[in-house]
């Protein structure tokens, strides 16, 4: 049976890289006692998937694991057996069945909706700014990012992000949009800041607070 | 609480940040109230220092007192100490990122003498004067334990005070002591009376400090959860000390004489020690520690009953120590998993003469014969370790390294083993004789003799054997401080003045700057490290009573002379002088 795990990742976990999540997941699942299901093979390991890595520094409120189970436990148990044994900042939201036609992890979530708080100088001009810099099909939004083939590969943002808005709060900055979640065209949360940095002149100084996920859309 | 704000910041800029951030699984809560803070330091990185058994072992026993917070703190990586020192931030405590200069006592963990300069780096990070004598009412108490300490004389003008031995036997102890007013000099004062305690501004040059050590292992404190740390650690799995000190009585190694007598846990304690670790942490993989494991008396049966319990859940036994004879490839056939995983052994001299002047108790015929059951069970990555410049040692002797090398290459058959070719690597130290050893009389090699018996090495082994050798330069350094004298407190504090820290680091250490250290201080590394003492020459360890006796030591120097042997501790007592003190040893297994 196929579970889905959706958790937390904040206060000091935001430290932890993807790699070590796993293995912090993998730890609970064997303190909690699941009956993990293994692949087969030389080196067998335990049949779970994850959503797309979030990079370091980044808070998320909807992290995903998929996780292989023996027997048919209900969700409401697994998730009372995994809470005590989660590590500090990496929290448990809930546990679900999953149906046997529900699509993998990596082709779940087209959106993901991000808030980015940055200080700068005049955080209300730059919210303004920012807004019609954004709106303005005209302006270019493009940086470069790496990838497999391509050290310098131009990315636009524009069209891999909507539901934008900036605004000033507590004297920060607050940038709010959705980035594209999809397999194919995954925007790093990181590359989008840095194409607003890159093009909008009052951002350029901007210092990061805080990035933080706060939902993942189908 | 630290300024956790500035911390925050400053992560963004390092590697691996959730090395200082704590927040492992299995980390103690800190209690509320006017509580005792100690602070257990590992001078090294976190991810060598979380590897260690002695650190998990003192943390959750100190963390068990009502009246103790015990906190943790490792030294921080090059790009740490940088942004630290850029912000003026202290080195903070992984539990509550709290100054160590806060704390009540630092208890640093000393297990290599390499490490002084990193001790030097965290107190320079901390703003706490490097000098005992400079430190006052405000400042905490710098305590030193670990393996060093059996001669702590060449480090006794830095560190308060030195626990002698196994700690857990004193360290409840001394935090109540020091709970009755929390007064520095006059805890001091009275921790000198405790024994084990080596409190320099108190004991004088004719005291003599009784090591310390657990008399009942299955009664000792054993923590039933390891923190489990996010990154990483050199050594990431449960562990389980099977038994403390060692039966052999090799006459270079110094734990085998340091821990007697030897000391077994049950196999029914071990059992449970084992199920509870595997529960708490979720590791996959439990090591049974020691010494010399297959030495062990219930090796067996617990290899067995651990295997049973653990196999369906893929969770492996790990024997870290193999002697190099039939019953432990016994065990490791048994534990053999799917994965080729290379074979350690160490017969540590090439000649028949040297294994026996170094009371090493193996012979050819035996290495061969485990080695040639190694093969034929599937084993193609073997590694073997041995050691030069050790006492009586000709060229000859090392000479006999590259035949033993060439007859086991020569001993596979690559067509056997279904064209799997042998990956056969040695590695070669250079001997540093330590305090308390049979061989603590005898001067070490010269750097440039070492490196021409290295030569000899390279010359006389084929290429396909892969051959490594520890640095010369930097083996001499830890003889010199190994059966170092008070001269040396200065050496310290001028190396690392000229920028000497992480030394046991080859990407670190810097043999020039090392040797100006000791020009600067009017010494020599030689006259240290190449000084012969007669064998009724008073000794700058004398200080410290191990527990072995000097006449043991002098009959053992003396045999290893004539090549003569010593029977292991299981087969006949040696008269060590242990039992003298202490009753009877206490090898024999209750199950």
């Amino acid at each position: 049976m196929r579970y889905r795990i959706n958790y937390r990742k904040i206060a000091s976990a935001i430290y932890i890289s993807h790699l070590d999540i796993q293995r912090a997941f993998q730890r609970a699942f064997h303190r909690a006692d699941l009956p993990l299901e293994y692949t087969m093979g030389f080196n067998p390991h335990e049949k779970m998937s994850y959503s797309p890595p979030l990079p370091l520094f980044v808070s998320s409120d909807d992290e995903y694991i998929d996780l292989d189970l023996a027997g048919d436990e209900s969700a409401k148990e697994i998730y009372d057996r995994l809470r005590p044994q989660m590590p500090k900042g990496l929290v448990l939201n809930g546990v679900t069945k999953l149906l046997p036609t529900e699509k993998p992890l990596s082709k779940t979530f087209k959106w993901a909706d991000y808030e980015f708080t940055l200080k700068v100088d005049d955080p209300t001009g730059a919210a303004l700014e920012t807004k019609e810099y954004y709106e303005d099909d005209d302006r270019p939004l493009t940086t470069t990012k790496r990838t497999k083939t391509n050290k310098n590969a131009v990315v636009d943002i524009r069209p891999l992000t909507c539901e934008f808005d900036a605004r000033e709060s507590e004297g920060s900055l607050i940038i709010r949009s959705f980035l594209n979640m999809s397999n194919e065209s995954l925007l790093n949360p990181l590359t989008f800041l840095k194409a607003l940095q890159e093009n909008i002149p009052s951002l350029k100084d901007a210092k990061t607070e805080k990035i933080h996920k706060i939902k993942a859309y189908r | 609480m630290g300024d956790t704000n500035r911390i925050k910041d400053i992560l963004k800029n390092v590697m691996k940040p959730s090395r200082y951030t704590g927040g492992e699984f299995n980390e103690e809560t800190m209690k509320e109230g006017d509580v005792i803070n100690y602070a257990l330091a590992f001078p090294d990185t976190y991810e060598v220092g979380m590897s260690h058994l002695g650190m998990k072992i003192l943390y959750h026993l100190l963390n068990g007192m009502p009246n103790v917070n015990c906190e943790r703190a490792f030294a921080p990586q090059d790009d740490m100490a940088e942004e630290l020192r850029k912000h003026d931030m202290p080195l903070f405590s992984l539990e509550t990122y709290r100054s160590l200069r806060d704390f009540d006592f630092i208890g640093f963990s000393l297990q290599y003498e390499m490490c002084m300069t990193t001790v030097l780096h965290m107190l320079s990070l901390s703003d706490i004067p490097f000098w005992r004598e400079d430190r006052g009412t405000d400042d905490p108490i710098i305590m030193a334990g670990g393996s060093v300490t059996v001669n702590p004389i060449p480090y006794n003008k830095i560190f308060d005070m030195f626990v002698i031995g196994e700690a857990e036997e004193v360290l409840p102890e001394l935090m109540d002591l020091y709970d009755t007013d929390r007064n520095r000099e006059a805890f001091l004062k009275a921790a000198a009376q405790v024994e084990g305690v080596y409190v320099p501004s108190v004991h004088g040059k004719d005291a003599r400090i009784r090591r310390l050590y657990v008399k009942d292992m299955d009664k000792a404190f054993f923590p039933d959860k390891f923190i489990v740390p996010f990154t990483e650690a050199i050594f990431d799995r449960a562990a389980v000390e099977v038994m403390r000190g060692c039966p052999r009585g090799c006459r270079f190694c110094q734990a085998g004489m340091i821990y007697r007598p030897v000391r077994q846990k049950n196999v029914s304690t071990l059992y449970d020690q084992a199920e509870k670790l595997i529960a708490s942490t979720g590791y996959n993989e439990i090591s049974l520690s020691s010494l010399s494991t297959t030495d062990y008396m219930g090796c067996e049966k617990l290899v067995n009953d651990l295997y049973d319990r653990f196999a369906s859940e893929k969770t492996t036994v790990n024997l870290p120590s193999l002697r190099i004879d039939a019953f432990s490839m016994k065990l490791a056939k048994k534990l053999q998993t799917t994965r080729t995983i290379a074979l350690t052994f160490a017969p540590e001299a090439g000649s028949q003469r040297m294994r026996d002047v170094i009371n090493k108790n193996i012979t050819e015929d035996e290495i061969m014969a485990t080695l040639s059951e190694a093969f034929a069970s599937g084993y193609n990555k073997i590694k073997l370790y041995f050691m030069i410049g050790l006492p009586y040692e000709t060229d000859e002797d090392v000479l006999d390294i590259c035949r033993l090398l060439k007859k086991i290459y020569y001993s596979y058959s690559t067509a056997a083993q279904k064209g799997k070719p042998l990956m056969l690597s040695a590695s070669v130290a250079c001997f540093v004789p330590k305090p308390h050893t049979p061989f603590e009389f005898f001067p070490q090699d010269s750097a440039e003799e070492f490196k021409r018996k290295i030569r000899l090495l390279l010359d006389g082994v084929p290429k396909k054997i892969k051959l490594s050798y520890h640095e010369p330069d930097l083996s001499i350094i830890e003889g010199a401080f190994a059966r170092g004298d008070e001269r040396l407190n200065d050496v310290i504090v001028s190396a690392y003045n000229k920028g000497c820290i992480f030394d046991s680091w080859t990407d670190h250490f810097d043999a020039g700057k090392w040797e100006e250290a000791f020009k600067d201080c009017g010494l020599t590394i030689s006259e240290f490290a190449e000084r012969r003492f007669g064998y009724d020459e008073s000794l700058p360890w004398d200080i410290i009573d191990i527990g072995v006796s000097k006449a043991f030591l002098v009959k053992e120097a003396e045999k290893a002379e004539r090549a003569e042997t010593t029977p292991n501790c299981f087969e006949k007592c040696s008269a060590c002088g242990i039992s003298e003190k202490d009753g009877k040893c206490r090898f024999e297994i209750q199950d």
